[in-house]
């Protein structure tokens, strides 16, 4: 019971700092999440950490909510998910309410701006040393090399708006490949050929 | 009952919406536009303060449009607190309840060999849908359009960045990204402020 409470604290402590220092929206709070949830606290492996991100990213909802409750309820089941997923909201609230009531000299306010000249540079660093840390848990195969790269010319194609074409079809795209490239894979090692035993498990089977 | 409006509105929103905050921004301007709740003009004031705020950028938005309606229907601060209880609660349910019921879903199935064959290919996906946004994030923060159309680049945030990136890649362990973005703001008024003498 008392380390119920005590995760529930943690939880809503350590989502409340990731609600309160995510600029810029779902992408730039991986880089805290990773720092938080899987390199300081253990909770998760940054493998999850890229399953969550699918889940979050292809289920209805917002993606910052939706990877919050999937982390809470993950360590803290219902209570968890609670703590983390209200936590990660309440700082936007706060200062969004504060600021609101002076907003018109805010946003054009010049240190304002300066800073953020500064953040955004920062947060493209965080980003891309993000993506580094996701790209050691993936696997080191041909077949993830080339899911990648199309999935990567897809996507660029897509935020530049040179293709019509939803972030979550591509998700939902290399899903159904995997599926069928494992159901194919699995056929192919369960028959021997030639009498021989099955081919050993790796993944040079394809061009 | 414009708070209960707000309300199912907002669940809507988030019920429908699929990718996060840029892709519900359109529904939201429209609902809100349509309703008479606020002006166009109003909701891309909301936008740039709800991208110069910490904080997830639906939630930020939904934040302003219930204190924005609920101020301007009850004239209090009761009222403004009611919106955004509505508009936050609104877009929060959705979110919650979903995740919950995949999340137990996702116990079962995790070990599914098809769910695991799906998620061999989706993980190199997300790494290449990491690496567009930052993509994306760079040429808005790297480039600009300078006036007559010409392209201008911005040589303080590429400098800036590289500087964040090799401490990050050397020192990782040792550096919090909060403490970079904090640093980073300060670095900004510095430049701007101090050495092109803006202030």
């Amino acid at each position: 019971m008392k380390n119920k409470i005590k995760t529930f604290f943690t939880l809503f402590w350590t989502f409340f700092k990731i609600g309160l220092f995510t600029f810029g929206g779902g992408y730039a709070m991986i880089a805290l999440i990773e720092k938080e949830v899987c390199e300081k606290k253990g909770w998760i492996t940054n493998k999850e950490m890229l399953d969550l991100v699918a889940i979050a990213e292809s289920t209805p909802g917002v993606i910052a909510l939706n990877t919050a409750t999937f982390v809470g309820a993950k360590i803290g089941g219902f209570w968890g998910a609670l703590a983390a997923s209200v936590a990660v909201v309440i700082p936007s609230v706060i200062i969004i309410s504060v600021i609101g009531t002076v907003y018109e000299r805010f946003a054009v306010n010049k240190y304002v701006q300066w800073a953020f000249m500064g953040i955004r540079a920062a947060v493209a660093a965080l980003i891309l040393n993000a993506v580094f840390k996701m790209y050691k848990s993936v696997d080191k195969s041909p077949l993830a090399y080339i899911v990648m790269a199309a999935s990567f010319v897809l996507a660029v194609l897509s935020v530049f708006d040179v293709i019509p074409i939803d972030i979550v079809y591509i998700i939902l795209a290399s899903a159904i490949f995997g599926i069928i490239w494992g159901y194919f894979k699995r056929k192919r090692e369960l028959k021997p050929v030639n009498g021989e035993a099955p081919a050993p498990k790796d993944e040079e089977g394809e061009k | 009952m414009i708070f209960l409006d707000l309300f199912f509105s907002f669940l809507k929103i988030g019920l429908f919406t699929i990718g996060g905050g840029y892709a519900m921004l359109p529904l939201i301007s429209e609902t809100v536009v349509e309703k008479g709740w606020l002006t166009a003009a109003q909701i891309i004031d909301f936008v740039a303060i709800a991208e110069s705020t910490p904080g997830p950028f639906s939630i930020n938005v939904a934040t302003f449009v219930g204190m924005t309606v609920g101020n301007a229907t009850s004239g209090s601060f009761w009222g403004g607190a009611l919106g955004i209880l509505c508009t936050v609660g609104g877009l929060f349910i959705p979110s919650f309840v979903i995740i919950l019921i995949v999340y137990k879903l996702s116990e079962k199935f995790m070990k599914s060999k098809v769910i695991n064959d799906a998620f061999v290919t989706v993980r190199p996906t997300i790494v290449a849908l990491i690496a567009s946004a930052f993509l994306s994030l760079a040429a808005a923060t790297f480039l600009g359009k300078g006036s007559g159309g010409q392209i201008s680049v911005n040589w303080f945030g590429i400098v800036w960045f590289a500087v964040c990136f090799a401490a990050l890649r050397l020192f990782g362990k040792k550096i919090h990204p909060i403490f970079i973005i904090i640093i980073s703001a300060g670095v900004g008024i510095l430049y701007y402020g101090v050495i092109l003498g803006g202030i």
